[in-house]
């Protein structure tokens, strides 16, 4: 099974328990394995079963830590791997403290039904906000530490000497004055019988003597599987008797079922039940995907559409041109006196841009897997939160907490879908009610991967600025208008907030993880919220995506006003932000920024500051026919503080181009009808290879008092570097997302 | 002002305690007691009389997805006689906007001192369930509950 | 869900139920239970619009009472316990802001052993 499996599964992996005793206890897994597994460890990978009786017969040592008899080190994370290196980064840290020899870790994930059990032990599941090393760094790390103290003590012990004698290095533990030295694995059950000492009180080690924290090892997930198409995803479990399902939801937000015909189908190839799954989605549930698939695309179903059905594109659009121009406004971040500056302007420059609704579409469509009986509950979830998953299947199954329980499955991207949105798990645990003991696994199609998203939010901006005399910028306006996420995803930060949404200023916010990293004279950025009919979700980086192209775009129309550089520019209102020069910096050096580039090439260059990490980018390019785009070289330089692993780090970077460039040229949802017209990659497309231009990866570690994120915050510097790029080299600024609109495209 | 419920009849955090009588519960005092300060909407209501922690059986999911609708269920032991029964049940939160949730009241005509309805939370937090008996005696009991989404937010 | 119009209530218990049993009385009432604390887009505080009480009579005598607040879920849903002793009418009550007021009665059958 290339997957990691939880850490309750009992004895052997090929036994597979369906009825009451099972979830209670620890299940096992008991999937069909016609593949081998591989060694989920920082060796290269081979093909090796990972064994899964963990803690009968080899107990912890602290809740962090199993040491094997061979001294495999099982490290538990809790976070979900979704190629971003989560697990190896966090395993990373615990091995550092835990003195243990890299070659020899493995990784596994305790179920949320374990977690419950342990009261919460773990800490959180939840892998979205680029949080997943940065907020647990300090107490995974004091997991490690634990678990090193014990063993040593279990050495010390063992030879009757003091322990301060005593220390580990590599898997042995060691007494310094005899050279006596024992195995991690040998000392592993006297450690466990140890008491566990206090996490809190215990020193970690000095950054300057880390030797594992800071290297790029080896990852835990297991590359060569994902290359050579060997990796199981949630999408390809088979377990045991399984039937798979589709779904069809009502393609109006908002609508529901009026009826549905199921006689129509039921005698289809395949086909074992039509299930009403909710007030707003019906199901087929046959043997193959296939099968289901024909038949729900057969099926008969009547939709109250709603009012809803009345919306289009154009409706959105007026909703938000009108909100750029309202009094009424949430008030972000103000600074002096935007309004003065604007009305003692000696020259004024005004700029509107717009940037769309867009889906996630990771390559796996939405699906999950869910087995229901009367007296307990599992699903197997590609999930960026098993805790979520866990709270979606304990209401969707009517039963207790006790008796319900999550296996996290790899997932074929996440973004920000998988966490917070947890519509296909309750899907599939509701289908599987109505079959109770067959496991049922539900797949989306891709068209209703397309339209049933949580959608990046809509929204437009107004831009103006105002220059004295002397061209000295005097004053910035900021106006964003479109749809709030929290408003309908957190209600309850927007109550608190009075209304206002504070995610919609990440990247330009007053303070915290998301501020704005310029020091401007006279400064308002507000929001008028217009909320639409369509849902909204997390898509990777959230609202800095369209905040950085708003703001980091018209950095450049006021720098040319000011008759600066560019880069001077940045500089010049950055001079007391020493991180953000840095990237700057970084960025302009590697580009060679102050010698003119080749004729034919030009340059852009974008910086911001979210979720704790400082980033700024550079974009070399070419442009033929004057909308041909040519991009030759992207420089990133990020800085999240502290690295953990430095090539997963620059691989995460050049993933969040893809993802980011993609958006630019290419993406876009749109409304027609009150539906998504966007169904699938023919209309909402992605670079390929041969379009995407080499990515260098400059890291920095500024230090600091908090760590910064990574998987989120480079996404949004590419698209402005570009654009802005672009007009250097054809004197046009290009202000609308995507750019495929505007006839503008990625050779 | 009592931050802290003192206990006669200690017992750990958590819906779905088996029942027991109420004398010679010293048995259970090792396990420790709440050590959880009580909402102050919790201690004015109860105005100086001590609050005792059990007997309040309260059963919630320990996590939800958003808090929009969580179900509840609280149970009191008690004999429900004219004598010795519970007069009122409150439900307190201690992080939403508004401290208070809703109020039951019962009585001897009532076989169970049980109550089951649907709340709204706005955060991960912990739900107080505090009885009043006929005698003026105060027990409460409360359990933590995880909103996976207040995990997620930006 | 807005407005002075009918909220919809249901009232379940087992009905006919044998002498001495303990039947679960479910009420339940369609309502948004407005808290008071939303805004709209512009700012401006949704006024509060919630089902505040809940009244159960049987045979005229006041068996069961709720006073309910913000932290009630939407379409408020209660289930008590009640002991079959004799025949008569279970009514309940809501009362809430708006001028709401909603009865349901169902009638408690003893049923034949």
């Amino acid at each position: 099974m290339k997957t990691l499996l939880s850490s309750n599964t009992v004895q052997s992996r090929r036994q597979f328990v369906v009825g009451a005793a099972s979830v209670g206890s620890g299940l096992a897994i008991g999937l069909e394995l016609p593949w081998g597994l591989p060694k989920l460890s920082a060796a290269p990978a081979t093909q090796q079963v990972l064994p899964a009786s963990l803690q009968s017969s080899h107990p912890e040592i602290g809740a962090w830590v199993v040491i094997e008899p061979d001294d495999r080190v099982i490290v538990r994370v809790v976070r979900s791997e979704m190629g971003q290196g989560t697990i190896t980064g966090l395993a990373q840290l615990v091995a550092e403290e835990l003195e243990c020899d890299w070659s020899k870790v493995q990784v596994e994930y305790p179920s949320p039904g374990e977690s419950l059990r342990r009261k919460d032990i773990w800490g959180s599941f939840s892998t979205g906000g680029s949080r997943g090393i940065r907020t647990s760094e300090d107490y995974v790390r004091r997991g490690g530490a634990v678990a090193r103290q014990m063993l040593v003590q279990a050495a010390a012990n063992q030879w009757s000497v003091p322990i301060a004698e005593c220390f580990a290095r590599t898997s042995f533990v060691m007494h310094r004055p005899s050279g006596r030295k024992a195995s991690f694995g040998s000392l592993a059950t006297q450690a466990a019988q140890l008491p566990v000492p206090d996490a809190k009180a215990i020193a970690l080690k000095d950054p300057k003597d880390w030797t594992i924290i800071g290297k790029s090892m080896n990852r835990l997930d297991s590359l060569a599987d994902k290359v050579t198409g060997a990796q199981i995803y949630a999408i390809d479990l088979k377990l045991p008797g399984m039937l798979t399902a589709t779904i069809r939801q009502c393609p109006v937000f908002g609508g529901t079922v009026k009826s549905f015909d199921a006689s129509a189908v039921s005698g289809m190839p395949g086909v074992k039940k039509v299930v009403q799954v909710d007030n707003r989605s019906v199901a087929v549930v046959a043997d193959t995907y296939w099968h289901a698939k024909k038949a729900i695309d057969k099926l008969p179903i009547a939709w109250n559409e709603g009012p809803n059905a009345k919306v289009q594109q154009a409706d959105i659009l007026k909703s938000l041109e009108e909100g750029l121009a309202n009094k009424q406004a949430f008030i972000g971040l103000q600074k002096g006196d935007a309004q003065s500056a604007l009305n003692a302007s000696k020259k004024t420059i005004e700029a509107s841009y717009f940037y769309p609704f867009l889906n996630h579409a990771p390559l796996e469509p939405m699906n999950a897997t869910a087995l229901w009986t009367s007296s307990s509950c599992k699903a197997w979830v590609p999930t960026q939160d098993g805790q979520a998953s866990m709270a979606a299947v304990i209401e969707a199954s009517g039963l207790p907490a006790a008796q319900c329980d999550v296996v996290k499955v790899n997932l074929g991207g996440g973004f920000g879908r998988r966490g917070a949105f947890q519509d296909f798990t309750t899907q599939a645990v509701l289908v599987a009610k109505q079959m109770p003991g067959t496991p049922v696994k539900l797949i989306w199609s891709r068209e209703e991967d397309m339209t049933q998203g949580r959608y990046h939010p809509i929204m437009m901006a107004k831009m103006k600025a105002s220059f004295n005399e002397n061209k000295e910028l005097t004053g910035i306006q900021m106006r964003l208008s479109g749809q709030s996420i929290l408003a309908a995803v957190r209600p309850a930060i927007v109550e608190k907030s009075k209304g206002m949404d504070p995610l919609v200023f990440q990247g330009v916010a007053k303070d915290g993880e998301h501020a704005i990293s310029y020091d401007f004279p006279n400064i308002v950025i507000d929001h008028a919220m217009r909320n639409t009919h369509v849902p909204p979700g997390f898509w990777r980086g959230v609202n800095i995506n369209q905040n950085a192209i708003f703001m980091e775009c018209f950095v450049d129309e006021m720098a040319e006003v000011a008759g600066m550089d560019p880069l001077e520019f940045r500089r010049k209102y950055s001079a007391n932000r020493p991180r953000t020069l840095a990237v700057l910096n970084a960025v302009a050096e590697r580009m060679n920024w102050s010698s003119k580039p080749k004729a034919g090439v030009f340059r852009g260059i974008a910086q911001q500051f979210s979720f704790g990490s400082y980033v700024a980018a550079g974009c070399e390019l070419s442009v033929t026919g004057g909308n041909k785009i040519k991009i030759h070289r992207i420089v990133a330089a990020t800085d999240p503080g502290y690295a953990v692993n430095p090539a997963q780090i620059e691989r995460q970077v050049s993933g969040s181009f893809v993802y980011g460039l993609s958006a630019l040229f290419e993406q876009e949802c749109t409304v027609k009808d009150g539906r998504i017209v966007q169904t699938n990659f023919d209309s909402f497309g992605s670079v390929r290879l041969a379009q995407m231009p080499p990515v260098e990866t400059i890291l920095l570690q500024g230090g600091g008092p908090s760590w910064g994120g990574v998987g989120e915050p480079t996404i949004a510097v590419a698209a402005p570097a570009v654009l802005n790029a672009f007009y250097q080299a054809t004197g046009r600024r290009l202000r609308t997302v995507p750019l495929k609109n505007l006839g503008v495209t990625l050779v | 002002m009592q931050r802290r419920a003192f206990f006669k009849n200690a017992f750990a955090v958590g819906g779905g305690l088996s029942m027991w009588g109420y004398s010679g519960l010293a048995a259970l005092a090792s396990q420790a007691g709440p050590g959880r300060d009580i909402p102050q909407a919790v201690l004015s209501w109860a105005n100086g009389q001590p609050l005792q922690y059990g007997r309040v059986h309260l059963s919630l999911p320990p996590l939800v997805e958003n808090g929009f609708l969580v179900r509840m269920s609280v149970r009191v032991e008690s004999p429900m006689t004219k004598s010795d029964h519970v007069e009122e049940l409150r439900i307190f939160s201690e992080l939403n906007p508004s401290p208070f949730i809703a109020n039951f009241f019962l009585g001897p005509q009532l076989p169970e001192a049980r109550v089951e309805t649907r709340i709204r939370l706005a955060d991960s937090q912990a739900v107080w369930a505090v009885a009043r008996t006929n005698t003026g005696d105060f027990w409460c009991s409360y359990q933590q509950v995880i909103v996976t989404l207040a995990a997620c937010a930006g | 869900m807005t407005g002075p119009v009918a909220h919809r209530a249901a009232l379940q218990f087992q009905s006919p139920a044998p002498q001495g049993s303990v039947v679960e009385v479910h009420a339940i009432i369609r309502h948004p239970m407005e808290s008071g604390f939303r805004r709209t887009e512009r700012g401006e505080l949704i006024a509060a619009n919630l089902v505040r009480r809940l009244v159960c009579r049987f045979n005229g005598k006041e068996v069961f009472r709720a006073d309910l607040h913000p932290g009630m879920g939407a379409d408020p849903s209660i289930r008590f316990p009640f002991r079959v002793e004799q025949a008569g009418d279970m009514e309940c009550e809501w009362l809430g802001d708006q001028g709401l007021t909603r009865t349901i009665k169902r009638a408690l059958v003893i049923s034949q052993p």
